[in-house]
């Protein structure tokens, strides 16, 4: 044993050595070569064609499902936990869920709807029918977070209030922390109707708004989705 | 095309000079005076936390001599101390200092993509920095949890803090999360879209490298503490139980039922571990680009460490429970905990041996920025080499309430890391200012601090072996297994502290005293490659690059080339402009 451990010892040993030696003897110089990438030679804009904001937004995608991804997983490991959770007594309680969430979650995808009709009419380049979609996007998601508040309210008054229990509090964070995530975009949605609005701006300048409020809504409507799924079934 | 157009036109908008004092130097969305915002705010904080730490020393060295320093407060201090340095200062100075101004300038940009988010960032964190500070001052002082705030503790009467300071803590995490969330997505976005032409992603110098996956680890790890923050502050306002099991405070029955503080554990060490690398990237691409230009040498191996950065990025995320050995965690996940935490020894090492053959058969200049770099590499073998020794939980188990850890943590993420900030700041001052820092002065500090270093942390590793807990007001003379010689090392170790902590004034009065007499620096004092020491003007003009950007036909790293008539080319020296080169085919 000791033997073949010490030959696969020095074998590693010869190997690094030889890689070493070659890796020492390379010239830096004549490897790296001098091409210039001469793709978009558009001078001040950068390598990369695609415009900042959209590289942004997948980004911050990327954050906002680390942080509901984290939200889920505690979800998850406060179920198991408790009191003598291993003996099958549990703290967990499954609260009521209001049955309005049905139609919220049917608000949601409405708006989503609307925001995905808007940017095919940026498309088609017709700007009454962009106007009245991007109009209809924002009100559904103005009646979903209504929604959710009134389903907040039926939780508390049949007896389900932040105290009651951990299920009942993590439905008030999960849904809250999903609200104030869709009031975020409502916020951009606003600035990007009011630009519709008050200036003669051509369409063409708003497609990359409304592409990426789109794409933030159908992300949130995915949320939700994965977020309503896991209330009911627990 | 109508893309291009409009690009352009916001360009030539955005670099409309801002003329007067206020939207010059104080709203300012020039990513340089951010830079140096964010900069001097961090250092601000980081005075506290260093005063912090010597009323620490001051405690634990002369025990029941200072009647101002009762146990609350010294609990106070360390939890402070803790979080300002990791978080306010280190984070904030790396990323939101040295990213912003480095990243254009490396990248050969003109500013961020989004300059008035990173305007709203520097001032979203200067409010997270004050909501922190107000903590001091709210009834019942600041928290005194420990800086892993770990509830139920945190939020017990027993506690200094456990009322309101705990919510300012918690309160200012969240509010850094958000500055650093708006930050962060201008480093990702910028490096990704807007380097010049010819900056490809492999010639990009080491240190927007480690910047950038920095960057991306802390988007990915914040939101961590950002769920914990906001579960922990209703736990503690509202009365949830997320974290808080069943407790008696007082004899009295709390309303709390059933939460898991091990969830807690698992969500703060999610972050946690990850944000050591947040610190660590930028230093270790830093220090590759000081070593690189001081010893006249191209990095070693440059691929390799690329590789070796994202490889240590994508492990950081899977080691976090080395943090909870003691715990009481299934046997079986410490295996597994262990193991991966030794695999990240593997990239760790690789790093390691590029930078000591980086400066094998280079040119070595003994820079201030030089010597700190090489500091850097000492400090963080002796603090790495420990880490392997507590990655294994049979080890961990009885070292980790001692002061081996102690000693550990602060070699390796602390000591380090502010060494490179020291070194970059030596380095990179004259580009900001116009102007070299002191050299005699930087001499004195980089000595003192260097070496002070290994005779405060040395012994604090063999207090550790002698079984010294941590976390302790005073060791009272009953304790009988510390011996005598124990508190005189402890005496030892805070009169060098002491030094140590003075000799950093004398590093701010060479900041203040070379920005009106230092010698002038010239354009590229270090003869260095990378883009940012060939701008038209020093230190750098809104927009950076005058009339047309620059355009990169080479990696950074253009030391000491045969034939070549200087010992190094920039990056932005076409190939027709160089004396003719011998090539050996």
């Amino acid at each position: 044993m000791n033997i073949w451990v010490a030959f696969g010892a020095l074998t590693t040993g010869v190997i690094v050595w030889l890689w070493l030696i070659r890796r020492l003897s390379t010239r830096s110089w004549e490897r790296h070569g001098s091409s210039v990438h001469l793709r978009h030679a558009r001078g001040d804009v950068g390598e990369v064609g695609v415009p900042p904001a959209r590289i942004a937004l997948w980004v911050f995608l990327a954050v906002i499902t680390s942080l509901f991804g984290l939200f889920i997983s505690a979800y998850f490991i406060r179920m198991g936990h408790g009191h003598g959770a291993g003996h099958g007594i549990s703290d967990w309680h499954p609260v009521s869920k209001p049955s309005i969430l049905w139609f919220n979650s049917a608000m949601l995808v409405l708006s989503s709807a609307a925001m995905q009709a808007a940017r095919r009419a940026v498309r088609l380049n017709d700007r009454a029918r962009v106007r009245g979609y991007l109009f209809a996007g924002g009100t559904f998601a103005v009646l979903f977070i209504t929604g959710q508040l009134v389903a907040w309210q039926q939780l508390r008054d049949a007896g389900y209030g932040l105290t009651s229990g951990p299920a009942g509090a993590f439905f008030y964070v999960l849904t809250g922390v999903h609200g104030l995530h869709l009031l975020g975009g409502l916020v951009v949605w606003l600035k990007t109707v009011l630009r519709m609005r008050t200036r003669a701006v051509e369409l063409i300048e708003m497609r990359l708004s409304i592409e990426l409020c789109t794409v933030y809504w159908h992300y949130l409507l995915l949320v939700w989705l994965v977020m309503f799924v896991l209330l009911l079934s627990t | 095309m109508a893309y291009a157009a409009i690009a352009d036109r916001d360009h030539a908008h955005a670099l409309h000079d801002p003329q007067s004092f206020l939207t010059k130097y104080i709203w300012s969305q020039d990513h340089k005076v951010i830079a140096i915002q964010y900069t001097i705010t961090a250092i601000a904080i980081g005075l506290v936390a260093l005063t912090l730490s010597v009323l620490m020393r001051l405690q634990l060295g002369f025990p029941h001599s200072f009647s101002l320093i009762a146990p609350q407060n010294y609990y106070q201090f360390i939890t402070l101390h803790g979080m300002i340095m990791v978080i306010y200062l280190l984070t904030a100075l790396f990323l939101g200092g040295f990213g912003n101004y480095l990243i254009p300038l490396m990248c050969g940009a003109r500013d961020m993509v989004f300059p008035y988010l990173n305007m709203v960032s520097y001032w979203v964190y200067l409010l997270a920095v004050l909501i922190l500070v107000a903590g001091f001052f709210v009834p019942g002082g600041a928290t005194g949890a420990g800086w892993t705030l770990y509830p139920p503790q945190a939020i017990l009467s027993g506690s200094p803090g456990a009322r309101w300071g705990i919510v300012c803590m918690l309160a200012s995490l969240a509010t850094f999360i958000v500055a650093f969330t708006m930050g962060g997505l201008n480093y990702v976005t910028t490096v990704l879209q807007a380097r010049c032409r010819g900056m490809t992603m492999m010639r990009m110098p080491l240190s927007v490298w480690g910047i950038f996956m920095a960057t991306v680890l802390g988007l990915l790890a914040f939101p961590a503490l950002f769920v914990s923050a906001i579960m922990m502050t209703l736990d503690a306002l509202l009365g949830t139980s997320f974290f808080m099991p069943a407790v008696s405070s007082m004899g009295q029955p709390m309303v709390y039922n059933g939460g898991s503080p091990l969830l807690f554990q698992h969500l703060f060490w999610f972050f946690g571990h990850p944000e050591v690398y947040i610190v660590a990237l930028p230093a270790f691409g830093i220090v590759s680009d000081l070593l690189s230009t001081h010893a006249r040498r191209h990095i070693f191996g440059y691929r390799m460490m690329v590789w070796a950065i994202l490889a240590i990025g994508c492990l950081s995320f899977v080691v976090w429970a080395h943090h909870m050995y003691v715990s009481g965690m299934n046997p079986y996940f410490g295996f597994f905990f262990a193991t991966t935490t030794l695999i990240i020894a593997v990239p760790t090492a690789i790093k390691v041996y590029n930078w000591v053959l980086t400066l094998w058969r280079g040119d070595i200049h003994l820079t201030v920025p030089m010597l700190f770099a090489i500091g850097f590499i000492f400090t963080f073998i002796n603090g790495g080499l420990t880490g392997l020794f507590l990655g294994n939980v049979p080890v961990d188990v009885p070292l980790s309430a001692t002061y081996f850890v102690v000693a550990h943590f602060h070699l390796v993420m602390g000591v380090s890391p502010i060494l490179v900030v020291f070194g970059a700041l030596y380095h990179w001052y004259p580009k900001m200012t116009g102007r070299m820092l002191d050299d005699t002065l930087g001499r004195i500090h980089f000595w003192i601090t260097f070496v002070g270093t290994y005779m405060i942390y040395m012994p604090m590793y063999y207090l550790g072996i002698l079984g010294l807990p941590r976390r302790y007001y005073a060791w009272d003379e009953s304790i009988q297994f510390i011996p005598p010689s124990a508190h005189t090392m402890n005496k030892w170790i805070t009169i060098t502290a002491l030094f140590v902590a003075a000799v950093q004034l004398l590093f701010l009065f060479n900041l203040v005293w070379s920005f009106f007499k230092g010698k002038p620096a010239g354009g590229n004092p270090w003869r260095a490659t990378t883009l940012e020491w060939q701008t038209p003007d020093t230190p750098p003009r809104h927009g950076n690059w005058g009339e047309r950007l620059p355009v990169v036909y080479r990696w950074a790293y253009d030391y000491s080339v045969p034939g070549a008539k200087e010992d190094f080319i920039p990056q932005n020296v076409p190939p027709d402009k160089l004396a003719p080169i011998v090539h050996t085919h």
